[in-house]
């Protein structure tokens, strides 16, 4: 079973998140802020990251940068507004995130893409 | 009232005592011979008062040494006494000489060791009684035999008390005020941390309260969400939803701001059907009456809540109630009503902005300006409303809009209303010609250069530089001549420079001064071009 974490501090989408792919069989385990986030990809074996931008304690870009030092090899999705600072966007692309799903976003949609990152 | 009459009576006796003793020694002015002589011969020995005798005999036979006389060296005829220290040794030797010789004796006081006059002694003696150093016990004594007297005495007089009344209440009354604003406070600081307490008590529990729905929530709409479509979720009836929902929280109103609350949140965040399956959920478990009842509450925060809710839920039923808050005087209420009209009503012509009387501010005119971008993809929306209000701030709201959404069939309207139009009106006016070069009303542009304002004279030369022509530029050099702010000169200089290198080098060579060449170096930096 592929491991995804979710690292959004609303947990209203991170648990809709979880139910939609748990459905479609992932094993989904869940962080509030940018710690606990940090800690779960230290400790957790993962095939997939979901993160944010905005997210307390650490921002998105951080999490990112740690993830890519640390587990270079496990595909990112950033899931944020469009509200978000372009720079901020493009520095997450920059440091090698594998796709970008902007808020509001389609929950089928986004199940799509993980399913596309986790085959390949 | 028997207590009473016996504490008035101890009253009297105190006061009458203490009369009695000042009248009598403590504050008499002095003592008489008399006095002086029955008080100092009825005490044994007064600290530092001393006696001596002495007499002149006639006869020098006479031989007093039996009185315990010695004869003075020098003075044969003239016997005295050693230092007496009672007055009744003096009285005795002084009788027997005037029972024996007939003589008179000369009296000699002494005051620790000092010959003083008899005032000095008196004085002395008056002084330690008055401070009570020393107390006559003939006096005392005298005293105790006059208190059963003072006594019937007391009894006899009507009660007095010692202060007068009107003063005594007047101390209780300031001391009454005093404890009664220090118990007002105490018993306000107390009611306070009560209340303190008791809202956070109440505020803590909420929040428990909220998580708590929010954590029982997430599970039936996650589940409404993808188990159902929105075809399947149309068929089901408010008791089928209800039935993936806690029955005995459904009730709650605070579980029914936390589903909305929520569902808004999603609404928000979510595309696709998503959103309908969100709003069918809203309105199958009847939370849009909920919301709706907000509408009709008294507190501004939840009636505020009420049209947010309508809003991102599309509630159109609740058009009529929020129309009435358009012109309310609650800022919040009044800008989220004319947002959630703009939204929900579908009013083209704008009207409810068009007939506010309120100054609208840059956050509501940012707020209505997302809507009408929004509304505007559906349909075209009329501005001429807008620029025809009596609302300076609304018509400067469409002066943006015409701006903003690009609306060249609203410039003739602009440049009609630029010779009547304030300073802020013209501004935007200006910018607006700018933005959609309208360069058929480069005159108005022209008039606005030599402006009285400021502003209006800096939007010109800004506009100028994309809408000038040769005329343009000569009004732009005259407007130069003489010209010492900083500001203007720049935005003059850059202007000529956008619109004619040439010109705009034949003019400054003839009058190049320091800010000139600084101005020069910064148009010519490409680096520079957007700084």
């Amino acid at each position: 079973m592929k491991n995804v974490l979710i690292i959004e501090d609303d947990l209203l989408i991170s648990t809709l998140v979880k139910f939609r792919l748990k459905k479609d069989g992932y094993n989904v385990s869940m962080a509030e802020d940018g710690i606990s986030g940090i800690e779960a990809i230290d400790n957790t074996p993962l095939d997939l990251i979901i993160t944010d931008v905005m997210i307390p304690f650490k921002n998105g870009i951080e999490i990112i940068s740690h993830a890519k030092k640390n587990k270079p090899n496990i595909p990112i999705i950033v899931l944020s507004s469009l509200g978000d600072e372009e720079s901020t966007v493009l520095e997450a692309f920059n440091l090698g995130v594998s796709d970008f799903i902007p808020k509001p976003f389609n929950p089928n949609e986004l199940a799509i893409r993980v399913r596309r990152l986790i085959n390949t | 009232m028997s207590s009473l009459r016996v504490v008035s009576c101890f009253f009297t006796i105190i006061i009458f005592n203490c009369v009695f003793l000042h009248r009598t020694w403590a504050q008499q002015d002095s003592l008489t011979q008399l006095q002086f002589e029955k008080i100092i011969l009825s005490e044994n020995r007064i600290q530092g008062l001393q006696y001596q005798l002495d007499v002149n005999l006639p006869n020098k036979s006479f031989d007093l040494s039996g009185l315990g006389m010695k004869k003075i060296q020098g003075s044969p005829s003239v016997w005295s006494t050693d230092t007496l220290y009672t007055f009744s040794m003096v009285k005795e030797v002084r009788d027997s000489i005037s029972t024996l010789y007939n003589l008179e004796v000369n009296l000699h006081y002494y005051l620790f060791d000092k010959k003083v006059a008899l005032s000095a002694a008196k004085a002395y003696v008056e002084s330690i009684i008055r401070n009570q150093i020393f107390i006559p016990s003939g006096i005392a004594e005298e005293s105790d035999a006059n208190e059963g007297q003072l006594i019937v005495k007391g009894a006899k007089l009507p009660y007095k008390p010692f202060y007068k009344l009107k003063a005594k209440i007047l101390n209780e009354i300031k001391m009454v005020l005093l404890l009664s604003i220090l118990l007002l406070f105490l018993v306000s600081s107390f009611i306070l941390v009560i209340a303190m307490w008791f809202i956070k008590i109440k505020k803590n529990k909420k929040e428990i309260l909220s998580k708590r729905f929010k954590q029982l929530s997430y599970g039936p709409i996650s589940t409404l969400l993808f188990e159902y479509d929105l075809d399947q979720l149309k068929e089901f009836s408010k008791s089928d939803l209800e039935a993936f929902f806690p029955k005995k929280y459904l009730s709650k109103n605070l579980f029914k701001d936390v589903m909305i609350q929520e569902i808004i949140s999603l609404n928000k965040n979510m595309k696709g059907d998503f959103k309908d399956k969100l709003k069918l959920i809203y309105r199958t478990l009847e939370l849009d009456k909920f919301s709706l009842n907000k509408l009709k509450q008294k507190r501004w925060d939840i009636v505020t809540m009420g049209i947010v809710e309508a809003n991102e839920m599309d509630v159109i039923e609740a058009v009529p109630l929020i129309e009435k808050y358009v012109s309310h005087s609650n800022f919040y209420i009044r800008s989220h009503a004319i947002s959630s009209l703009l939204n929900l009503s579908n009013d083209k012509n704008l009207m409810v902005l068009a007939q506010q009387k309120y100054l609208l501010s840059k956050w509501q005119q940012m707020i209505y300006l997302r809507i009408i971008k929004f509304l505007t993809i559906r349909d075209t929306v009329k501005i001429i409303f807008l620029l025809e209000s009596e609302n300076e701030s609304v018509r400067i709201f469409g002066i943006k809009l015409v701006r903003y959404l690009g609306r060249l069939d609203r410039i003739l309207k602009l440049s009609e209303m630029f010779p009547s139009a304030g300073n802020a009106e013209k501004v935007e006016i200006l910018k607006s010609y700018n933005a959609l070069n309208a360069v058929h009303h480069i005159e108005q542009v022209h008039d606005a250069l030599f402006s009285e304002d400021p502003y209006v004279s800096l939007c010109a030369i800004k506009t100028l530089e994309n809408l000038g022509n040769d005329h343009s530029q000569a009004l732009l050099m005259e407007k130069l001549r003489g010209l010492m702010d900083f500001e203007f000169k720049k935005a003059i200089l850059t202007s000529l420079y956008t619109l004619n290198k040439t010109a705009f080098y034949d003019i400054i060579a003839g009058d190049r001064d320091e800010e000139v060449d600084k101005i020069c170096l910064h148009l010519e930096d490409p680096v520079l071009t957007h700084v």
